[in-house]
């Protein structure tokens, strides 16, 4: 498709051109997220921090207003909650100011499109990245595709404001370590260190960057470098840190008393049970198999094969590569030249934090989110694989080299066709070799995404009635999203507590509890209910609808 | 010195690995058994298997046997017996 009016390099200008165009058509549809309240509240209490710090009383006094109205009795206090990054919630209070955005649905909306663009940005980087490393446009482009075709990625992209945007910094982060590998100068020092202490205000799992830096300089530490090594380890030290520190509105006041606090928060955040596999867990006492489970059930069939062997090619690759160590080598011990450092990078991290999660107990809860950030490191290790079998494939026949090319492009097309089935629910995404007995067996609609799909068919459905009581036999709490309905429906609605259930009129689940449901009937539903309606998608059930008799 | 370091890492690294499979997977189910016991849930449990088999035994004409009974109507008139001798002291 090459003549004098296109020229192949337009395909990643058409391609990230087409998707900011799917953002913008769809970034409306999504449901509203359990922790958007939350945001809002950190966002506006460090504008109004940072705004009292700088003495710009305007601001302040703007900030504060809206920081009193942001009232919910289930929302964590945000005096002692303080400790999340303002790398989002800030940019995104600012904007809700400076647009006058006074609507709960607007300043929701608003923030969907901010996390989309972060994603956005991410996926730019994404490309810069592979680009960097295999210095190949088409192949570059795959794994941008592949990263937007990550139903999950995609669907929290549009509402999940934590994750995505880590996710997001890993990347950028990433892109400049393999800068500092490509020129170890104090510019890729300082941006990388700027975009690690980035990084690990909004997740401490970034840690890995600084930590992985340094024991990479020391595998590479020569007699003739080791004095330009060590500095180099000292200044992205100290100019992290110094980034940390600025970027950390937290830290400005009794730095290191500040930073513990966190980690102090941290052993509080999610108390509950965490459902798995029928069993119910504590979210630090979660079965090793967790985590492989979660990604093996929910990642696409594509994805999972192209990584697996490409993981294998490459462990094996180092795997000899560690057998052959000799005391006294010209080349490193691990790696060949510029570009397998950069794999030998990824692997030993993706491994480490891998490993680091499974065994160390960290805690993990609503599905995998927490660990989204590893599918980077899985489409990477994916594209390497890509990459190889390119090389092959000009090697062999024509018709061979188009079969493997047709098997894959259909791949990405059924990827494509059950990411539009789950629309707007791919944050809910299970693979096609997912039985619906599992699906049903673990966490779906751990955020409440449905919540407000639900509240709206009850309106419609009750068009003649001047109020409707509502129970909740899920640990979420539907009074937050009471707020997004039309202003004349919020006085229909009523929420009861989880006691009073009995004397509502319907009653809703999504099936989270904090508390094993085999034990502990909480959320039994009373026996004067019958099932009205439930939301059900490729099998996984997303909410039940009970109505009285 | 080198290799030394290199060996040692990796025994280390798959001690741990080794060690998390194995005593520290039994550590983790035993601790996670002692959790549960007092956890809200499991009292909450008792509480209703309790209301369970009182409601049951209510439903019951005899409760317990006559055996049992006389053996308990002896216990008390023992204790009853017991505790008229230390007022009368």
């Amino acid at each position: 498709m090459e003549n004098k009016f296109y020229n192949k390099s337009y395909n990643k200008f058409l391609i990230f051109i087409l998707f900011f165009v799917i953002g913008l058509a769809i970034y409306d549809d999504y449901g509203f997220n359990i922790d958007e309240k939350f945001h809002r509240s950190n966002g506006f209490y460090w504008l109004n921090y940072i705004a009292e710090f700088f003495n710009l009383e305007q601001l302040a006094h703007l900030s504060k207003e809206k920081l009193i109205n942001i009232k919910g009795f289930t929302l964590s206090p945000i005096e002692h909650f303080n400790k999340y990054a303002i790398i989002f919630d800030v940019p995104a209070a600012i904007i809700e100011v400076l647009f006058k955005l006074e609507l709960p649905v607007d300043y929701y909306q608003m923030r969907h499109f901010l996390v989309f663009f972060y994603f956005y940005v991410g996926l730019i980087f994404f490309y810069k990245i592979l680009f960097n490393r295999f210095k190949k446009d088409s192949l570059a482009l795959i794994g941008v595709v592949l990263l937007f075709l990550t139903p999950r990625i995609l669907g929290d992209s549009f509402q999940n404001l934590k994750d995505i945007v880590f996710l997001t910094f890993v990347i950028i982060t990433s892109f400049w370590y393999f800068k500092t590998i490509d020129n170890f100068n104090k510019r890729n020092i300082i941006l990388f260190s700027l975009f690690s202490a980035i990084s690990i205000s909004i997740r401490m799992f970034a840690v890995f960057f600084p930590i992985s830096f340094i024991i990479f300089c020391l595998l590479s530490l020569k007699n003739e470098n080791y004095k330009k090594k060590i500095n180099h380890i000292v200044f992205h030290i100290i100019t992290c840190v110094i980034f940390l520190i600025l970027i950390w509105p937290l830290l400005w006041e009794n730095t290191l008393e500040s930073f513990l606090s966190y980690f102090e928060i941290l052993g509080q955040y999610f108390g509950a049970k965490v459902l798995f596999l029928n069993n119910y867990y504590n979210s630090t006492a979660l079965p090793y198999s967790y985590l492989p489970v979660w990604i093996f059930i929910s990642t696409p069939i594509l994805h999972l094969i192209i990584f697996f062997l490409g993981f294998s090619i490459m462990s094996a690759r180092f795997f000899g590569r560690f057998i052959n160590i000799k005391s006294n080598q010209i080349y490193n011990d691990f790696w060949r030249g510029t570009n397998e450092k950069k794999d030998f990078f990824i692997l030993f991290n993706f491994i480490a934090i891998f490993l680091g999660i499974i065994f160390l107990n960290i805690k993990l809860y609503n599905s995998w989110r927490i660990a989204y950030f590893l599918y980077f490191f899985i489409i990477y290790i994916g594209i390497f694989y890509i990459n190889i079998i390119l090389i092959k494939l000009k090697n062999i026949n024509l018709s061979y080299n188009f079969i493997l090319k047709f098997i894959f492009f259909l791949f990405i097309l059924l990827t494509a066709i059950r990411i539009i089935i789950y629309h707007p629910y791919q944050s809910l995404y299970f693979n096609m070799l997912t039985p619906n007995k599992i699906k049903n067996s673990v966490e779906v609609d751990y955020t409440g995404l449905s919540a407000i799909r639900f509240l709206n068919d009850i309106v419609v459905e009750n068009p003649n009635k001047s109020v409707v009581k509502i129970g909740v036999a899920s640990w979420y709490p539907l009074s937050r999203m009471i707020e997004l309905l039309d202003s004349k429906d919020i006085s229909k609605i009523e929420i009861v507590s989880n006691k009073k259930n009995s004397s509502s009129d319907y009653i809703y689940t999504i099936g989270i509890s904090e508390v094993d449901k085999n034990l502990y009937k909480k959320y039994e539903i009373p026996i004067n209910f019958t099932k009205h309606k439930e939301l059900v998608i490729d099998g996984a059930i997303i909410y039940e609808v009970y109505k009285k008799k | 010195m080198k290799l030394f370091i290199y060996k040692i890492f990796t025994a280390f690294i798959l001690f741990f690995i080794l060690y998390k499979l194995t005593i520290g997977h039994t550590i983790r189910l035993v601790e996670e058994k002692i959790t549960n016991l007092n956890s809200k849930e499991n009292v909450e449990y008792i509480k209703d298997k309790i209301r369970e088999e009182i409601k049951n035994g209510t439903k019951k004409e005899t409760l317990i046997s006559s055996e049992d009974a006389k053996l308990l109507n002896n216990f008390l008139i023992k204790i009853q017996s017991e505790l008229k001798k230390l007022n009368n002291k």
